[in-house]
């Protein structure tokens, strides 16, 4: 039987608490991250191929959800970007993917491309498609397509404002002022 | 609740977590809320991972007696003074810490 002293005993429960990290010197760490970095890498060569699928998927969900976040993003075609990462991952040729979602691959293509905004058919398709490859993966929220795809452009729309606000703005008035 | 002190290593694929430490109305028997320091340590986790992807890893450096318990709970390895998670383990971190 293990004889766990109270010191022990209070190291553990102290573990779960707090803990100062940071190295002694410059020189520890670096001698640190060369173990660990070999150790590592050993350790990769056993990853598998569907471990690797499963870690670019949630990488893919958790660039999603960050993006959804930010109030205000300069990037363009964030969703037909994401939407990229997400079929490329899974699938070695788009067309099945267009195939599995009973859309052509011209269609497919070309919101990938940014030559066609993808319509609400395609999004619900692509929410359903999502959530099944996620189900045993992580939690995936239903929306979060949809939350990509609005974003973008609410981004596009608040950013360009120059662009088009003086010739919307011509058309708009207000007849009774309220006071 | 709780705090946590972290470094990104680019170059190594990794993030490093300096300090973490739990509030001290979270700590003994009466505490308020649990499994702070996992969070913590899950919130390191998923940034590794939206960073490195499948090369991400995740590191800390607790005094030796404290090792042995992350090692345990958090499936964390050892490799000389440091203890560091990487895939598949981060996976089921986030898995575990995301739907709990």
């Amino acid at each position: 039987m293990t004889m766990i002293n109270k010191s022990n005993q209070k190291s553990i429960e102290d573990a779960e608490y707090g803990v100062d990290s940071r190295y002694k010197s410059k020189k520890e760490s670096e001698s640190e991250a060369a173990l660990l970095m070999e150790a590592r890498l050993e350790r990769m060569k056993n990853l598998s191929k569907d471990q690797i699928i499963r870690a670019k998927l949630m990488q893919l969900k958790l660039k999603m959800e960050e993006y959804i976040k930010q109030p205000e993003n300069d990037t363009k075609n964030q969703f037909s970007n994401f939407l990229k990462m997400y079929i490329d991952t899974i699938y070695a040729n788009r067309n099945k993917f267009a195939n599995d979602i009973n859309v052509s691959a011209i269609k497919l293509s070309q919101i990938i491309n940014n030559h066609r905004k993808p319509k609400d058919d395609f999004l619900k398709k692509l929410m359903i498609h999502s959530e099944k490859v996620y189900k045993d993966i992580c939690k995936f929220q239903k929306e979060t397509w949809y939350q990509v795809y609005f974003q973008e452009k609410i981004c596009d729309t608040i950013s360009s404002q120059h662009k088009w606000r003086p010739r919307i703005e011509k058309d708009v008035k207000i007849s009774h002022a309220i006071k | 609740m709780g705090l946590i002190s972290l470094v990104r290593i680019p170059q190594e694929w990794r993030v490093h977590i300096r300090l973490l430490t739990v509030s001290k109305e979270n700590q003994g028997k009466n505490k308020r809320y649990e499994k702070i320091a996992g969070n913590l340590l899950t919130f390191a986790a998923k940034l590794a991972l939206s960073d490195y992807s499948e090369l991400a890893c995740v590191s800390l450096r607790p005094k030796s007696q404290i090792a042995k318990h992350y090692i345990e709970k958090y499936n964390m390895k050892l490799t000389g003074m440091t203890l560091s998670i990487q895939i598949p383990e981060i996976l089921d971190l986030i898995k575990y810490y995301d739907n709990d």
